[in-house]
């Protein structure tokens, strides 16, 4: 009886829910340049779906992707991605409130911390769906399971505003691994348990025209590292287990305007509380990472930001190896981690065109640089045609250079041009 | 004789309209334009020259701030679905100091419009972020007040405009505008615009600004619910439609707060 008249009771609070949806629809082939397009790289299409209800002052956001991936050259726990998988993902799935000076939510949700382009060393809490080998931030973001509350002044007209996150299951970013990197004797085990407890608090202050933030993280690194799980030697394999480690970071970020441009610095230090002797290629593997630079318009079609990528291991040892299987272990990490170099220096160019006149084409560029004794980069160009208001096409490509040492260079095979669709809703 | 001649002077004074000064004029269209809130639907259609039609709409929220001159304006778009959920916030201030801040669910992220692209396009179309916030009387010049018909054509004919021709005090501002000079059409019914001519920063006509169909929202103040923006150069124009206007619900203030914008649902 209860449950009946508790329906009952909601019943008029549902009849005034407000519900707003949309998503996108998509579908992409990509070649590998490597052999004149004749290979297959990917083939990835999907259906995204977003929904947002708002009952009385409540608010519901779901957000969901259901994908199909074919792809031959990367290597992912337990699926094969070689003949094609369908995986379906929830991003979102939430409830929130606003009240005075507090907000809260809780449930999945998704983040998008920093204020770089391109590059976001703060976005502590963020996993990349990075074997979906596409442009798009909405489709390759994941989502964690966490509790949110926030808190600005003055019912929330206060500069000064105040997070604080707890993660009850975090997300992972995908690491690029292909035959090559592992000389097809490892297999990848599941990754370990994603129930690990993460905390965050952010501080952000919005001035007249500029704003900065400050964060603390206590969680793990959505990147994986990969740790032995066993080994057979007839014939000669071993299985690796994707493991996030431990770690505390420190982020910054500003964000100012200077009437002609927008200056844009963030930066963070990430201690690695947790470190696997037999598995990190370095002894000490805290890191510094800043990526700062100015965005600047140009009669209206023409968008530039350029920023500056620093990344660099303060305590730079390379770590014993017992043996041969380690020293291999060690290696891929190396690569996975980008523990090459203890300083890599380089640039990050985002340009953006669109013509006022032609106003259903865009073109943007986007050009990751490391130079000095790295040499590497990743080139993506797209051109984006609008043919209807709702229906994309695109070309793209994902231009990867340099030597095999370097993360960039590594994945030169899987260099791409790509052609896609998409039709948002 | 001297009879005579005082009886006419006293004719012509009856007969002749009002002469107000320009900056009055201009008080009193600022006056006009006053409104302490509004809600409205939107509808911004890209038409002309050589690109594809455009229709985008959105909810539109406007609020005058405690000094009673400035405004906050938000404006949250709704279709097509490439620009679903992306919000501009105009937080206005004297001069340079206005704020633009764009939300892009896409990237979950707020973006900074720099002060020097105020004069660049509102959602590619031929209004400039500076046309969309109102316009600043302390900022301009005022002179003459010429009276000729209302050069718009749906206005009725037998209305009367002054002719007002408007310059930038500070000449960097026109850097931030866009323009350095306007020249304005004000009704002698309401003290509305009628038309405005926008001039470049080298002095040249650029832009036409038609404005009709007058609601009243209050006392004395009237809001506009189609404007006609025409780029003279080449031959693009934007129609901006309002609709569903509601000046009598209350528009809480976090609407406008920078630290809600995008998570205000």
């Amino acid at each position: 009886m209860i449950r009946p008249a508790l329906f009952l009771l909601c019943l008029p609070a549902l009849a005034s829910a407000e519900v707003d949806w949309g998503g996108k629809l998509w579908g992409n082939q990509l070649q590998k340049t490597k052999t004149y397009l004749e290979d297959e790289t990917q083939t990835n299409g999907g259906l995204f779906l977003k929904s947002k209800t708002k009952i009385e002052d409540v608010s519901l956001r779901f957000e969901g992707i259901g994908y199909y991936v074919k792809t031959p050259l990367l290597l992912v726990p337990e699926k094969d991605l070689s003949s094609g998988e369908a995986i379906f993902e929830i991003n979102e799935l939430n409830v929130g409130h606003n009240f005075g000076d507090w907000s809260v939510r809780a449930g999945q949700m998704t983040t998008s911390w920093g204020k770089a382009d391109g590059l976001n060393p703060t976005d502590f809490l963020t996993g990349k769906r990075n074997i979906l080998l596409l442009t798009d931030d909405q489709l390759t973001r994941r989502g964690h399971l966490s509790g949110m509350v926030q808190w600005t002044p003055q019912g929330g007209a206060s500069p000064w505003s105040v997070e604080q996150w707890v993660v009850g299951r975090h997300s992972r970013t995908d690491a690029l691994l292909n035959e090559e990197l592992t000389n097809g004797v490892v297999t990848l085990e599941a990754p370990d348990q994603q129930k690990r407890l993460e905390f965050a608090t952010r501080m952000t202050y919005a001035g007249q025209g500029w704003e900065f933030d400050y964060t603390y993280f206590n969680g793990v690194n959505k990147t994986p590292l990969f740790v032995e799980h066993s080994r057979t030697l007839i014939p000669f394999s071993f299985r690796l287990t994707p493991t996030h480690a431990r770690q505390q970071g420190h982020g910054v970020n500003l964000v100012s305007d200077f009437e002609d441009y927008v200056v844009r610095m963030e930066a963070a230090y990430i201690n690695r509380t947790q470190v696997f002797d037999d598995a990190d290629y370095i002894t000490d593997p805290s890191r510094f990472d800043f990526v700062g630079g100015i965005e600047k318009s140009f009669q209206d079609e023409h968008r530039v930001n350029v920023q500056a990528v620093v990344h660099h291991y303060p305590n730079y040892e390379v770590a014993p190896s017992a043996d041969q299987v380690t020293a291999g272990i060690q290696k891929l990490n190396r690569f996975v981690l980008a523990q090459h170099l203890q300083t890599r220096v380089g640039y990050l160019l985002v340009y953006l065109y669109e013509p006022t006149e032609l106003n259903q084409i865009k073109l943007k560029l986007t050009w990751l640089n490391y130079f000095h004794r790295e040499s590497s980069s990743l080139l993506t160009p797209q051109f984006d045609y609008l043919v209807t208001d709702n229906l994309q096409l695109q070309l793209y490509g994902l231009i990867f250079s340099g030597s095999d040492n370097a993360p960039l260079g590594a994945l030169r095979d899987l260099s791409s041009a790509g052609i896609g669709a998409n039709y948002q809703f | 004789m001297k009879l005579l001649s005082t009886v006419f002077f006293m004719t012509a004074a009856i007969a002749a309209p009002l002469k107000y000064d320009a900056n009055d004029i201009m008080k009193k269209n600022e006056a006009a334009r006053k409104l302490t809130q509004l809600q409205a639907s939107g509808k911004i259609v890209i038409d002309g020259g050589s690109r594809k039609r455009q229709e985008k709409t959105f909810t539109w929220w406007r609020q005058l701030q405690p000094d009673g001159v400035h405004y906050n304006t938000l404006t949250k778009f709704h279709t097509p679905a490439t620009v679903k959920d992306q919000a501009i916030l105009f937080l206005e201030a004297d001069g340079d100091k206005t704020e633009i801040l764009m939300w892009l669910p896409t990237f979950k992220k707020t973006r900074i419009v720099e002060s020097s692209q105020q004069n660049g396009s509102f959602m590619a179309s031929d209004f400039s972020f500076s046309d969309i916030t109102a316009l600043q009387n302390e900022e301009y010049n005022y002179a003459g007040n010429e009276m000729t018909t209302c050069p718009n054509t749906t206005t009725p004919k037998t209305l009367q405009c002054y002719k007002i021709t408007a310059t930038l005090k500070n000449p960097k501002s026109a850097e931030r505008l866009g323009y350095s000079k306007l020249q304005l059409w004000i009704r002698n019914d309401n003290h509305m615009s009628d038309r405005v001519h926008y001039f470049d920063q080298a002095g040249k006509l650029f832009k036409e600004l038609d404005s009709t169909q007058i609601t009243q929202v209050g006392k004395g103040s009237y809001f506009f619910n189609h404007l006609h923006m025409k780029n003279l150069t080449n031959g693009q124009f934007t129609v901006l439609e309002f609709s569903a206007l509601n000046s009598k619900t209350a528009i809480p203030a976090a609407k406008f707060f920078k630290q809600r914008l995008g998570k205000d649902d």
